[in-house]
């Protein structure tokens, strides 16, 4: 499904070149659920962003499916974003002015889903996720467990194929982070493909590879 | 989608509601100033435009060498138009001015007499360049027959009340009655044209024995106003300059020269001030562009705020600009998102500043001293003002966040907790640009404001406090020693004089005037007054050479001739003289007293009246006219002379603490002499005061737009200082947990605007200085521009903004830094 080769990232300084990711060769299948591992500054979330098409200032070739990513038009990225990506964050970063509702409504609107249809993927996501009686409250008004509900269901409102959670997990205590990732174990289950970076290792086990970086590199790369 | 927009926009606007309110607030005032001033200039422009035709209607003015322009033509003026451009004229009409006091024998104040300065005698076809709407009567033969009367329909109402006039009677000074034929509608407010009464010039002719069909033939007598409609697809500027070549057949060519008669039009007529014997004051166009390059800038600094303040939020909200792109949104539409709202605050703004302008109209207009109404949704050039100040401000506002904010990268705007400030240098230019228009406007008011004040306390070079002065009628005038030797012994006067016109307000008339051995450069620059006996003692101005005048001496002169039977000419009055009067004769090296003086009038050569006599006195300068206009060269003559009287006026000093019941007795003693003639007088200084009503006027609009402007300042550098002690709230946290003072914070976070300001104060101080220069050019006596204005001004700007900036920095100085440090 993605195909990462040869991916340099750095900065340029006074006097020498920094990498963040040097040499990155990454396959990733279908149906994987990925964990990127590592110290902080080694790397993962730049990863992340980058197969998330959220940074697209690196060198290497990226392939989604048959396309090479860097030779996509614009309109056919943002298309193939829209489509395909749904993201989760540490921060959870819903809109403070928007309801539960509305915030899981927005990505339907960027989509350009019709009125009804939009009715009834969030009804059934506030559903599935235990959130009809909150829907009409503020992010402020709910823990951070049911804030980061929220971010997953936006996350998967638009029926990406690919989930990527940076740290998902990394302000909530255990038993809410438990049940964020039991979330996850369920989305996997029903055929979606994720991508978390995280520091807790008992959040990979969950998941059916896990991959160690450091300092920008591939350490160890292992099926659970 | 629009619809999320506008949720998501106005929530933003209620969650940030300091920051909505400053912004929609500051918009708001701005955008009142400028409609409030806009339609007041819009308002003097109108003036004349409603006539039928207005366009083709020109006012024959004429301008006279050394005098400059003056708005009345001599009575032969419209028969030499009717004889020569009668073919490309479809109107020409006279008016003749006079004022009157008026009393109604059978309407709702028989018996008590109004005095009217508005009748005028008119020529028939005034009707068509005038735009009369007749409510009761006709308006067939009244400017044809004599004794006829048009009122207006206040004037109605005054005399006769509720009752159909038409038909009554109105009895003028001397018993004169006219029969009302018409009642006309008033006019409204923006025509020169003022007019209570309308009769005839027939009327005049008869009251004058002047034969009814014959024309008048004196450029000088009567003086009238004069109109003319032009024929449509005629050249009236070619009509225009063909008159003085024209002029020169009728009267002595020589003579034609110095008055030049041309076609004013009449919608130009109210903003050309400076013309002599103007029907009523017209307004200076610079005061008018002034006026409207302040709402100008008033606006402008409220949209500055507006777009500045908006850009300042926008940066505090990417976070959501990243999480919505994250989220598939594609830039246009975050720039749609972004103009949506800023169009939607905007508009907040608009309909507040609308009621504003309906709430301060009354105020503005009362300041004005006019009544008018902002015409806001009739106007389609207003109208079309406020949906371009919409439209521009929004996308303005709206751009910034649009395209720079919704172009960056979203990891890169969600990864950083930490708002860069952004564009400083931009805001910062912002804000000098806001403060030096503030205190410049600040500093002008300042100025104009004293110099009002210095124009009413300053000395005129004679006592002007309890003076009072009365009119006095022919009645009087046949009554005038009784009359005075009465009055004098009234409790508390001083002393009563006669004279012809009033100190402080009225120069004098200007015939030609001749010193023995002395050329005169400028034709007409010497003035003339009558005044009697002890008049300067009186009115505490010192002789400084010879004598004033003194019932010891001889000084009335004699006839010694009637000039083609009907114009005296006099030998041997007494003359006195102004100290500026003086050198002139003592500049040709003349000795002053003792000189000859001549004073005369000549039309075609021919003299109307010439009066000769020798210096006796010389008088200290003092102010004949307001602080204004200069100390002109005066020549005064005896009040009562040989050949007639030249009093128009009482003038009687008063002790302290005159109070109505005198004024009473006053009246009661002048009424024992002469029955049945009001007792019209009014006190002096009033009067003076009300010759500075316009710079009072203008001060006081300078001054409160000028703190409005400071005000809007204000806004928007709170809005900015709240911006950046949010910005920096975890850095002052920081500090704070490091072991900075509130003390060293608050300096901190205020110096960075207190710089901006200051150099604001360094760029308006010299315009300020410049500009008020200019200004004040136009006065005689004027205030020093001190350095205390500038104190004045620096302080106030520095003030306000230290107080703004500082409330805001010592709250966030303040502020428990643990919670600042800790929120992601």
């Amino acid at each position: 499904m993605i195909q990462l080769k040869e991916i340099d990232k750095y900065i340029e300084s006074r006097f020498q070149r920094i990498f963040i990711l040097k040499g990155i060769n990454l396959t990733i299948q279908q149906g994987e659920f990925l964990t990127l591992m590592g110290p902080s500054g080694a790397g993962k979330s730049t990863l992340l962003n980058i197969i998330g098409m959220l940074d697209e200032d690196y060198d290497g070739e990226y392939f989604f499916g048959e396309k090479n990513i860097r030779k996509m038009k614009d309109k056919e990225r943002s298309n193939l974003h829209k489509s395909e990506f749904g993201y989760i964050f540490q921060a959870y970063h819903l809109i403070d002015e928007l309801t539960v509702y509305e915030n899981i409504e927005t990505p339907l609107l960027y989509r350009n889903v019709a009125s009804s249809e939009r009715k009834s993927i969030i009804a059934d996501l506030l559903d599935r996720f235990n959130m009809v009686a909150k829907k009409d409250l503020f992010p402020a008004q709910l823990s951070g467990g049911q804030q980061q509900l929220v971010g997953i269901a936006r996350a998967v409102a638009g029926r990406p194929s690919l989930l990527l959670a940076d740290e998902p997990t990394g302000n909530l205590h255990s038993t809410q982070a438990k049940e964020i990732m039991e979330v996850f174990q369920e989305l996997h289950k029903e055929g979606t493909t994720i991508i978390q970076a995280t520091h807790a290792r008992e959040n990979a086990d969950y998941g059916t590879r896990l991959i160690n970086l450091l300092d920008g590199k591939i350490e160890s790369d292992e099926q659970l | 989608m629009l619809k999320n927009y506008l949720k998501i926009a106005w929530r933003t606007l209620l969650r940030q509601r300091i920051f909505s309110l400053i912004n929609v607030l500051g918009l708001a005032i701005g955008l009142a100033c400028f409609l409030l001033l806009a339609s007041y200039v819009k308002f003097e422009q109108s003036y004349d435009s409603f006539q039928e035709d207005s366009d083709r209607i020109f006012r024959v003015s004429q301008q006279v060498r050394d005098f400059g322009n003056s708005a009345w033509a001599g009575g032969a003026v419209a028969p030499m138009l009717r004889k020569e451009f009668g073919e490309q004229l479809e109107e020409i009409v006279s008016l003749i001015q006079i004022n009157t006091y008026l009393k109604s024998v059978d309407g709702i104040n028989p018996e008590e007499s109004f005095r009217e300065d508005y009748f005028f005698y008119a020529e028939p076809g005034f009707e068509n360049i005038s735009g009369l709407k007749v409510l009761q009567g006709s308006l067939k033969g009244v400017f044809d027959d004599p004794f006829t009367l048009v009122l207006t329909r206040s004037k109605a109402k005054h005399y006769f009340g509720d009752e159909n006039p038409v038909g009554k009677v109105l009895l003028a000074t001397g018993d004169i009655a006219f029969e009302v034929k018409a009642v006309v509608e008033d006019l409204p407010a923006n025509t020169h044209m003022k007019f209570d009464f309308l009769s005839s010039v027939s009327t005049f002719k008869n009251l004058n024995n002047f034969p009814q069909n014959a024309d008048f033939g004196s450029f000088w007598w009567p003086q009238t106003f004069t109109y003319v409609k032009v024929k449509e697809g005629q050249n009236a500027q070619a009509i225009s300059d063909r008159i003085p070549e024209i002029n020169g057949n009728y009267r002595d060519p020589e003579e034609a020269k110095n008055y030049q008669y041309y076609l004013q039009p009449i919608q130009s007529i109210h903003l050309q001030s400076g013309f002599g014997g103007e029907w009523t004051p017209g307004v200076d166009q610079k005061t008018l562009w002034i006026f409207l390059s302040i709402g100008g800038f008033v606006l402008l600094l409220a949209c500055i705020n507006f777009i500045n303040l908006a850009t300042a939020r926008a940066i505090r909200r990417m976070k959501e600009i990243g999480v919505r792109k994250v989220n598939g949104a594609k830039r246009g539409q975050l720039m749609a998102q972004f103009l949506a709202e800023a169009f939607l605050t905007n508009a907040f703004a608009l309909v507040l500043g609308l009621i504003l302008v309906g709430l301060a109209q009354p105020i503005f207009t009362s300041m004005l001293g006019l009544s008018f109404e902002v015409p806001l949704f009739s106007d389609s050039s207003l109208i079309g003002i406020v949906l371009a100040v919409w439209i521009i401000s929004s996308l303005l506002a709206g751009v910034f966040p649009a395209f720079y904010l919704s172009g960056l990268r979203p990891d890169v705007i969600l990864k950083n907790s930490q708002i860069s400030g952004g564009k400083a240098f931009l805001r910062k230019s912002l804000v000098v640009f806001q403060f030096a228009l503030s205190s410049l406007l600040v500093f002008c008011a300042g100025v104009a404001y004293m110099q009002h004040t210095f124009l009413r306390t300053s000395d005129m070079g004679f006592d002007h406090q309890g003076l009072l002065t009365v009119k006095l009628g022919n009645a009087a005038k046949a009554q005038i020693e009784p009359l005075k030797s009465s009055l004098e012994q009234q409790s508390g006067v001083i002393s009563v004089n006669a004279i012809s016109n009033a100190p402080g307000l009225e120069g004098g008339w200007n015939p030609s005037v001749a010193f023995r051995g002395v050329e005169i450069e400028e034709a007409f620059s010497i003035y003339v007054q009558y005044v009697d006996e002890f008049y300067f003692e009186n009115l505490g101005v010192e002789v400084i050479a010879g004598r004033e005048f003194s019932l010891d001496f001889q000084d009335q002169g004699e006839v010694t001739e009637m000039m083609r039977g009907q114009f005296p000419k006099m030998e041997n009055l007494s003359v006195v003289v102004n100290e500026s009067a003086a050198a002139i004769i003592a500049q040709a090296g003349q000795e002053t007293l003792g000189n000859a003086v001549r004073v005369y009038t000549e039309e075609n050569g021919n003299l109307f009246s010439d009066y000769n006599g020798n210096i006796v006195g010389v008088v200290e300068d003092y102010h004949t006219q307001d602080l204004k206009t200069t100390i002109k060269p005066t020549v005064f003559l005896p009040v009562k002379n040989a050949a007639f009287d030249g009093s128009n006026i009482l003038l009687i000093r008063t002790g302290n603490g005159f109070d109505e019941a005198q004024i009473t007795h006053l009246k009661n003693a002048w009424n024992q002499i002469i029955p049945g003639i009001p007792f019209d007088y009014s006190f002096l200084d009033e009067r003076i005061a009300q010759n500075y009503a316009q710079e009072a006027r203008t001060g006081n609009l300078l001054g409160a737009f000028a703190i409005l402007t400071l005000l809007i300042s204000c806004l928007g550098l709170l809005g900015l200082s709240i911006f950046t002690a949010e910005t920096k709230r975890k850095e002052i946290g920081i500090r704070k947990v490091l072991g900075a003072s509130v003390q060293g914070i608050i300096s901190q976070l205020s110096k960075e605007f207190i710089y901006p300001v200051i150099l604001a104060l360094l760029i308006a101080f010299p315009l300020g200085f410049y500009l008020m220069s200019q200004w004040l050019e136009q006065f005689a006596t004027k205030v020093n521009i001190s350095i205390g204005f500038f104190l004045a001004t620096g302080m106030t700007s520095l003030v306000f903004a230290w107080l703004t900036v500082t409330w805001q920095s010592w709250k966030a100085a303040t502020s428990n830094p643990v919670k600042s440090i800790k929120s992601e």
